[in-house]
């Protein structure tokens, strides 16, 4: 699974303004707001926030990439435009946040395998593991504790 | 030059012990290296403490006023060291928060029998049961700590996937953490390599401390459990479910170094083995040597804070 990038965290901010910059929490907190999965065009965005906030097309344009890059939004080509849906529910960008923030913060059980599985790729110590892991495996279908 | 060579002397002093301090921390048996690494980690940092607060003072009373690039440079080296300090101090304060403030957040595990077990085993180690709380993730996450209340965090992913006495095996490596103050350990290790990043040891050091936490925390979970297989089965599910989330993660929040290398292979290796190893007298000789270095480096500043006040007098003839 390919996580949302958040670069930093803020917790002193309110809801997902502690993981967004605040036009990019109003974009994802409108598309949010919209049946799950519901895609949306730039234009769309764009005449929803015109009446709170006086932003230009082009900045509603470049904030909604931004957030594609990060992985909150999925975009797909329309004819001339871009449709965009949100890649995971607010509830689920959420967990995702806090989980991924407190794995590099605290103690934890699997990180350290896990950050060093990312750079496996030696076969012969995938091969190794695996080996080591079958072992596991038969010695606990034969009981052992 | 006289204060800046003396400076150099210290420092100098404070790399050559982080170093040798690092290369004997490789013969250190692989789980019990806490004590080691702190010392490691914390050798440099006595050193040039004894530098700037022993030895400059009596510089300056002796060779006042300071001028030139003497004084550029223990102006530089005051600016830096405190700085540093001041840095890797906040830093430190704010991953605390941090992780405190995000631990509060994280819904309560109620009804499951995870959570039960959690306050049994908290009970065998003699500590105040954590509270249990559970993240919705589609990916195995397993994490303890905090400063008020302690608080052990599983993800629905764990909940799903591990069984019975995987589980048992998970919360019990927690507690483990907890009851060893792992996270407060590990806070100061990172403190000290923060504080005194320009000291290269210090990187190395944290890893072997990040690296032997987990190891004596499954030392500790197959001594509360007597189920190393668990331990390794529960290991081998994360293995499997594991595609990295964190490969796109919060890279920039901690700017905490990779992990020790090989370490899933020697955790599986060591809980094949019945989860323990013999202990090793390298690890006496790991704390000896740093502090007779340290004995030493005190002897040589003595030498040169009561020569160089004599130097710096025949400079001015």
């Amino acid at each position: 699974m390919e996580g949302p990038k958040v670069a930093n965290l803020r917790l002193d901010r309110p809801g997902v303004r502690a993981a967004l910059g605040d036009l990019e929490a109003e974009v994802m907190e409108l598309i949010w707001a919209r049946p799950p999965g519901t895609a949306v065009t730039v234009r769309e965005v764009f005449e929803a926030l015109y009446g709170r906030r006086r932003l230009a097309y082009t900045t509603v344009m470049s904030t909604m990439a931004r957030l594609a890059r990060k992985g909150l939004l999925v975009a797909e080509k329309a004819g001339p435009a871009y449709l965009y849906r949100a890649a995971l529910s607010r509830e689920e960008f959420v967990d995702h946040v806090v989980g991924a923030a407190l794995e590099r913060l605290l103690v934890n059980f699997a990180g350290a395998t896990r950050r060093q599985l990312e750079k496996l790729t030696d076969p012969e110590v995938r091969a190794r593991l695996a080996e080591l892991l079958e072992q596991v495996e038969r010695r606990r279908a034969r009981g052992e504790k | 030059m006289t204060h800046a060579l003396l400076l150099g002397i210290g420092f100098g002093l404070a790399l050559a012990a982080g170093t040798a301090g690092a290369l004997a921390l490789r013969l250190v048996r692989p789980g019990a290296g806490r004590a080691p690494a702190l010392v490691v980690l914390g050798l440099p940092a006595v050193i040039l403490g004894l530098t700037s607060i022993h030895l400059i003072p009596a510089f300056w009373a002796e060779c006042t006023p300071l001028t030139g690039p003497d004084a550029a440079v223990i102006a530089g080296w005051s600016v830096l060291a405190a700085g540093s300090a001041a840095a890797g101090f906040i830093a430190g304060l704010r991953r605390l928060l941090l992780a405190d403030g995000l631990l509060g957040r994280v819904p309560v595990l109620t009804g499951h029998p995870v959570a039960e077990k959690v306050g049994v085993l908290a009970g065998r180690l003699g500590i105040v049961p954590p509270v249990v709380r559970v993240l919705e993730l589609d990916w195995p996450l397993v994490v303890s700590g905090r400063v008020r209340r302690p608080a052990v965090v599983i993800s629905r992913w764990v909940l799903e996937h591990l069984d019975e006495s995987e589980l048992e095996a998970v919360a019990a490596h927690e507690l483990a953490h907890l009851a060893r103050r792992s996270q407060a350990v590990l806070w100061l290790g990172r403190l000290l390599r923060d504080g005194l990043w320009y000291v290269p040891s210090g990187r190395y050091a944290l890893r072997v401390l990040a690296r032997d936490e987990e190891l004596a925390a499954d030392e500790l979970t197959v001594r509360l459990t007597g189920r190393p297989l668990a331990l390794a089965g529960a290991l081998g599910k994360v293995w499997a479910g594991s595609s990295g989330p964190l490969a796109a993660g919060l890279s920039g929040l901690i700017g905490e170094g990779g992990d020790a290398g090989g370490m899933l292979e020697v955790r599986l290796v060591r809980l094949l083995a019945d989860g323990t190893d013999e202990r090793s007298t390298v690890r006496a000789l790991v704390l000896t040597v740093p502090g007779l270095l340290t004995a030493a480096s005190w002897q040589v500043l003595e030498l040169a804070a009561e020569a160089l006040p004599l130097v710096c007098r025949l400079g001015s003839l």
